[in-house]
């Protein structure tokens, strides 16, 4: 008799003993995913020192926009985690600094601007909100044709300089009479045609007059450059980028974590991440080193007012290539830094963590709440929500709890 | 009498040029310009739509495109009075992005948008 309680008092003890913590959990998480804390690599290819100055001061100076009221640091904000704090941008005509810009009678550009944090990782293929820059085998594929050859040295390089040349973003305001010259020359060109007119009309701002071509003539001659094009240009933009966000780059609690600090996240963080990498499926997508597969999927996100192709509507991936498979898909964003960039989702629409969650796992509390986003969304989500990923359905939360404790590791991001 | 029909050939021709220049594209342009408005709206939408639809190869989803792409007729009719009448292609241009919703717009709307949603 006490030789099978002394059984089973072992084989009760030993269960208790081989009962996985947290930790032992993550562990496993960490080696089935092969997770590696890289979130601040630089991919050299991006960074060239000799062009930071230049880079500095295109980043910062409104020369290159058509009204001489936009540059780069204009939606990319320090205070902001390098985004605006906004749903969508505003460009060509505002003024002032985050919500200060919907006071402006600023041009509204209808996708959410994304931080710049993680652009520079070698790990970054795949830029903008529909790929419109994409890397593959040593090829960087663009709408202004292809990069390497046009002497691009990487894909953030390229994807600097796109907004360059959209009419929303520093072409400059329509008007009847006296538009900007860079929305005259540059607007109605496509594809390689775009490029051209852009390295010509860079010519006659290098000849220019003002305190800022001034300057950038005088950077120039000081690098020894004989002439500035758009390629120069986003190589400079991509290598300031490369710089200020290595630089300010730091190892978040989770990367510490992955690199043994087990103190780094609290009990709530690593429940939100067994959760993470688990039944909640998040990473299914937000994988790798930036948390994204860099490829392109639909939540059902709803359209709004505003949207980049005809109609209001944002048909996503499906601009760049056409292809009814890829309307409404996006690229999933990376989450580096997440909980410091609301709102979310390409166009905005959803104000907090928790509600973009929620709509990933059910859509319908989204709209209970809100009610539809535009006067026209009652007749066209249906073509949206058939998108949605099929890895949504998969999801298994049950409560509360379970959502904050998720929420609390996208904080540890 | 020389004097006399050059006067009047002349007026005749001020007349013929001010009305083909400007009365008649003025004409149309406030007549028609609504309706254009809305007809390139929906032949734009069916192209659209077609254009992904026809992309799932369903026999029963291409017989209703191509039904769907007769809004293009009217538009296409209508365009054509318009040019034939004195409009600019620009004017037209002009015309379709607003048709398409694809013109600037302002962050006034931004705001104006979220008071909608509040409400």
């Amino acid at each position: 008799m006490n030789r099978i309680i002394l059984s089973a008092a072992i084989l009760i003890f030993s269960l208790s003993a081989h009962a996985i913590s947290p930790d032992e959990k993550l562990k496993i998480i960490i080696d089935t995913f092969s997770i590696k804390a890289e979130g601040c690599k630089t991919d050299k290819k991006t960074h060239n020192k000799s062009l930071e100055e230049l880079g500095d001061f295109l980043f910062n100076s409104k020369l290159l926009s058509g009204d001489n009221d936009t540059s780069c640091a204009t939606c990319h904000l320090d205070n902001k985690h390098l985004t605006d704090g906004l749903p969508v941008a505003i460009g060509v005509g505002g003024s002032g600094e985050g919500d200060a810009r919907l006071d402006s009678n600023g041009v509204i550009v209808p996708r959410n601007v994304f931080s710049l944090f993680g652009r520079a990782s070698p790990h970054y293929s795949t830029f903008f909100w529909d790929g419109k820059v994409i890397s593959s085998n040593g090829k960087i594929y663009s709408p202004i044709g292809e990069g390497s050859e046009k002497g691009f040295t990487s894909a953030l390089a390229l994807a600097s300089v796109l907004p360059i040349l959209a009419r929303d973003e520093f072409l400059g305001t329509q008007k009847i009479l006296f538009s900007s010259k860079n929305l005259k020359k540059i607007n109605p060109e496509y594809f390689d045609d775009k490029y051209i007119a852009a390295n010509l009309l860079l010519e006659e701002i290098l000849s220019g007059s003002s305190e800022d071509s001034k300057k950038l003539r005088e950077i120039a001659k000081s690098l020894g450059l004989k002439k500035i094009d758009l390629s120069v240009i986003g190589n400079a933009l991509a290598s300031f980028i490369a710089k200020k966000t290595s630089l300010e780059c730091q190892k978040s609690p989770w990367e510490k974590y992955i690199q043994g600090d087990i103190n780094s996240l609290t009990t709530s963080q690593k429940e939100g991440a067994i959760l993470f990498f688990g039944k909640a499926r998040c990473a299914t997508c937000h994988s790798g080193p930036l948390m994204s597969d860099m490829k392109f999927h639909s939540i059902g996100v709803p359209q709004g007012e505003f949207g980049t192709h005809i109609h209001k509507q944002d048909i996503g991936r499906a601009s760049v290539t056409f292809k009814e498979s890829d309307r409404f898909l996006f690229r999933t964003p990376p989450l580096l830094g997440v909980s410091k960039t609301p709102p979310y989702g390409h166009n905005g629409a959803f104000n907090t963590l928790k509600e973009v969650i929620i709509f990933h796992i059910n859509p319908i509390p989204f709209f209970a709440q809100n009610g539809w986003t535009s006067r026209r969304e009652l007749f066209t989500y249906g073509k949206i929500i058939g998108k949605r990923s099929e890895t949504l359905r998969f999801i298994d939360i049950q409560d509360d709890t379970q959502i904050d404790a998720i929420i609390e590791f996208l904080k540890a991001l | 009498m020389i004097r006399n029909i050059f006067h009047i050939a002349t007026i005749i021709f001020c007349i013929l040029w001010v009305t083909k220049n400007i009365a008649a594209p003025a004409y149309v342009y406030f007549r028609y310009s609504e309706q254009y408005i809305t007809l390139a709206a929906k032949c734009a939408n069916a192209m659209d739509e077609s254009w992904f639809a026809e992309q799932q190869d369903t026999p029963g989803l291409r017989k209703s495109t191509q039904i769907h792409l007769l809004d293009c007729h009217d538009y296409d009719v209508t365009r054509k009075l318009m040019l034939s009448l004195g409009l600019t292609e620009d004017v037209l241009a002009y015309l379709g992005l607003i048709a398409l919703e694809t013109h600037q717009r302002t962050a006034e709307e931004l705001v104006e948008q979220h008071r909608f949603r509040e409400r």
